[in-house]
């Protein structure tokens, strides 16, 4: 038996506990991301993993079995180590951002997208994401408004041409969010109050979803001065593996992956990596 | 959601307990719950 032992860290289950319907997960046309991850972790349980609350804060990767540290004063020694981390989206940090959440504020437009269909709404950022986004989700709403605080983006060329050609996208220039606009009952948003960063007029824009798209940071704290990371901060795999720079710690999830950042995607990589540390072990320990 | 978390450690133990494992995942989240369950499947 492998025994593994899994440390929950700050966030039990993760970014889907966050969140409220998810629709994209294989067997489950709509499922709660709390009530999904429940039964993730019940499984794990089932099939004889130890899982403690714990969080890691130093991780020892010069040697093997590795030492990781945990914020209890429990260390942990392990002859593989799975990196799973995640990745956060990055906020601006208004109130009614965070009062909003969940309820018409999201980072996420391949999640939350669907739930704007016919509806008006912003994007706020100029980089590749925003840029994606808002493409994206023309596929659903009937307008995009792109909130930028200068009067040029920062995505690659051919993604700005193809945001320029869509009828449905609108960018606003020189203009930041001020606010998040909406009512309590029920719940959700009205408009945006967005300042003009040099005159700064206040314009108020009606919309139902406001999507903030300034970047994603991945977790890489305990690792990234050790393993080779890429685009960002997130931690460089071997090409269709979860093989990291250094043998015997293995990544998988939001942690590795810029592109697709999914619930099921990271739910691969995660079986990827048990069998790529499984395999490892067998070279290695036999 | 409390069912979630698991009994955290308390902090700052008088003895540090050490622990070994074969494999040590870290993250609860989609990834880690699934490596999670595959290296039991496959023993
Ligand atoms: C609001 C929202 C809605 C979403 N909706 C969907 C959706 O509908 N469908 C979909 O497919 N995807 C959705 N996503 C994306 C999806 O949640 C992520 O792609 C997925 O959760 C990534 O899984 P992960 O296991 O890599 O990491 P995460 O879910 O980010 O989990 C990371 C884990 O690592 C732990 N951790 C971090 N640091 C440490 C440490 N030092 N020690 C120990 N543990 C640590 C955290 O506690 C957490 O448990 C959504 C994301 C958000 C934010």
């Amino acid at each position: 038996m492998l025994n593994p032992i899994l440390v929950q860290g700050i966030e039990p289950g993760g970014q889907l506990t966050t969140t409220t319907e998810v629709e994209n997960w294989p067997g489950d046309s709509e499922v709660q991301g709390p009530d999904l991850m429940i039964r993730m972790q019940d499984h794990a349980k089932a099939m004889g993993c130890e899982i403690i609350g714990d969080i890691i804060t130093n991780l020892d990767t010069s040697k093997r079995p590795f030492t990781a540290t945990g914020d209890s004063g429990t260390i942990y020694t392990a002859d593989a180590v799975i990196l799973a981390t995640g990745a956060r989206a990055k906020w601006l940090g208004l109130p009614s951002e965070e009062a909003f959440k969940g309820f018409g504020v999201s980072a996420c437009a391949t999640c939350d997208g669907f739930f704007y269909r016919g509806q008006e709404i912003v994007v706020i950022g100029g980089g590749n994401t925003a840029v994606e986004e808002a493409l994206f989700l023309t596929n659903f709403a009937s307008k995009v408004t792109l909130i930028h605080r200068r009067d040029e983006l920062r995505a690659e060329k051919i993604l700005q041409d193809r945001l320029m050609k869509n009828p449905k996208i609108e960018p606003l220039w020189f203009h930041q969010l001020e606010e998040v606009v909406g009512e309590d009952n029920p719940k959700g948003v009205e408009a945006v109050r967005v300042k003009h960063v040099e005159t700064g007029e206040i314009t108020e824009i009606p919309c139902k979803g406001v999507f903030v798209a300034i970047g994603h940071a991945p977790a890489n704290e305990l690792v990234k001065d050790v393993l080779e990371l890429h685009n960002g901060g997130y931690v460089k795999v071997e090409a269709g593996s979860t093989r990291t720079s250094i043998p015997g710690i293995f990544a998988a999830g939001d942690l590795t992956d810029h592109v697709y950042r999914q619930a099921v995607t990271s739910a691969g990589m995660g079986c990827m990596a048990a069998l790529d540390a499984e395999k490892f072990l067998a070279e290695h320990d036999a | 959601m409390r069912r979630l978390i698991e009994m955290r450690k308390p902090k700052g133990h008088h003895m540090a307990e050490t622990r070994h494992t074969k494999v040590l995942i870290i993250g609860s989240g989609p990834a880690g719950y699934t490596a999670a369950f595959m290296p039991a499947v496959r023993c």
